[in-house]
């Protein structure tokens, strides 16, 4: 951005005096960093440990545990609903929230596979809020090759939880909620759900 | 994963062209849901023809599971330090279009170092085979016109899914054309080679990224809704150039179930089965 700036501007003590200011993270915000760092930094630690292990029940019980402990995933379920959050019938949200547990599980379980020999380390974090801060790491695959990844968190009594996870600038939340959105204006909510355990099933039975 | 562009002649380029102005006509005549929920998750989707969209994707997944899969498998035998080669001669293939859009985008910094990287790994990194570091804190970061389109304010357009080219918007699509003529393939190959190179790049790209790929769609609801939103996400961070946070965090912050909530330390979500 500075590079944007006048010259004359730049070269301007007293302008960059006050441009230092405005750009200082407030003081509501200060030292939620290093609480949001260290939370990530231990969740995926343990996330790594459990990838360690071969597939099956046990991965999935001690993934189901990490996730509890790791994400809100009522918020995130209830955020990949999007438009469709406000008009959905009570019944078919009491179904669909552990269907989304179910579904994440099982599934993101059966990845990890494909992600064994990764390391992690947090770079740096942010806060937006007292409560609010986004935390930026890098997983390294087996091969070297370096992906950033960025946690958005909240804090709350329970601690920290995650509601989305960006993996270079990808976003998990936003391509789910893309793709339910999909599956629901072709065959409704019901029919996410549907879908959502038939996924679920088949994880779970595949490498039984 | 990204099918490269059809590029090279000029008949290629007049079929891509047709089709692009046919996909913007019967887009522009297809008209929104009338329900408020439908038309709400219908303009975010951004893809007014998807019917058609689908079915060229369907042609698009054939074509790869026919040909690009097993092509890969070749690929993957081929030693690393070789399939490093690939990846650096494609990436030097690029280098001409990044310096141009760079400038274009008065990013003259890596319009530089995109200039300096492709006559260096073009020379003395034999044709691009080596990457030569130049000096550079990191190497140039990829520019195309479609980007440039973007940074003078153009607007995405319909997302469209082309025959063998994959996931695009019509500014995207129109950014390709362009494209294919800054492309040193286009003018060092005979006619109509320039689509071996395309297809190379394909095989290239997605024997180094297969196990995510097929990761992905295997536990996909919905693979093409899931490539459409991750082409779109992709290329909005192209455009801003990696920087900041991910767009989707904005979603976070403008959704009424935590933006009412925002700063209050909890969620506070009515939970069925919770009392409301």
């Amino acid at each position: 951005m500075l590079r944007l700036l006048p010259a004359a501007f730049a070269r301007c003590p007293a302008f960059l005096a006050v441009l230092a200011v405005l750009l200082s993270p407030a003081p509501a915000a200060a030292g939620i960093e290093e609480e949001a760092s260290a939370f990530v930094d231990e969740r995926g630690q343990a996330l790594i440990g459990i990838m360690e292990q071969p597939h099956g029940q046990d991965r999935r019980d001690a993934f189901a545990a990490w996730l509890e402990e790791t994400f809100d995933l009522d918020a995130l379920a209830l955020l990949a609903l999007g438009s469709y959050r406000s008009s959905a019938p009570p019944e078919e949200l009491a179904a669909y929230l552990p269907a989304v547990k179910r579904y994440v599980v099982a599934v993101y379980e059966k990845r990890f596979d494909a992600f064994s020999g990764f390391g992690f380390q947090v770079l740096r974090a942010r806060g937006l809020s007292a409560a609010d801060a986004v935390v930026r790491a890098q997983a390294t695959g087996p091969q070297g090759a370096a992906h950033i990844v960025d946690f958005r968190l909240r804090g709350g009594e329970a601690g920290f939880r995650v509601l989305d996870v960006a993996i270079e600038g990808l976003s998990m939340l936003k391509t789910q909620r893309d793709e339910f959105a999909a599956v629901i204006r072709k065959h409704g909510l019901a029919g996410l759900i549907a879908r959502l355990d038939d996924m679920a099933r088949r994880a779970t039975a595949e490498g039984e | 994963m990204e099918i490269a562009p059809a590029r090279g002649t000029v008949g290629g380029l007049a079929r891509l062209a047709a089709s692009v102005l046919l996909a913007a006509a019967v887009a522009a005549c297809a008209s929104p849901p009338e329900e408020p929920l439908e038309r709400a998750a219908w303009i975010e989707a951004n893809d007014p023809i998807e019917d058609v969209n689908r079915q060229v994707f369907a042609f698009d997944m054939a074509v790869f599971d026919f040909v690009v899969r097993p092509l890969s498998e070749l690929y993957g035998a081929i030693p690393p330090v070789y399939r490093q080669g690939v990846r650096n001669v494609f990436n030097n293939l690029h280098m001409p279009a990044t310096a141009l859009n760079s400038g274009l985008q008065g990013d003259w910094d890596n319009a530089f170092d995109a200039g300096v990287s492709f006559f260096i790994n073009t020379t003395a990194g034999l044709g691009g085979v080596f990457d030569i570091p130049g000096g550079f804190g990191e190497a140039p970061r990829r520019e195309d016109f479609g980007q440039t389109l973007a940074v003078w304010g153009a607007d995405e357009g319909p997302y469209l899914v082309l025959p063998l080219a994959g996931p695009s918007t019509l500014r995207d699509t129109a950014g390709r054309v362009v494209d294919a003529l800054t492309s040193p393939l286009s003018y060092l190959l005979p006619p109509g080679w320039s689509y071996v190179g395309d297809g190379v790049e394909a095989v290239q790209e997605y024997g180094d990224n297969r196990d995510q790929i097929e990761a992905l769609r295997e536990s996909s609801l919905d693979f093409y809704a899931a490539m459409r939103s991750l082409y779109r996400q992709h290329r909005a961070r192209q455009i801003a150039d990696g920087g900041g946070d991910p767009l989707a965090f904005d979603l976070l912050d403008s959704d009424p179930l935590l933006f009412d909530t925002l700063g209050e330390g909890t969620l506070g979500l009515d939970l069925p089965g919770e009392g409301g």
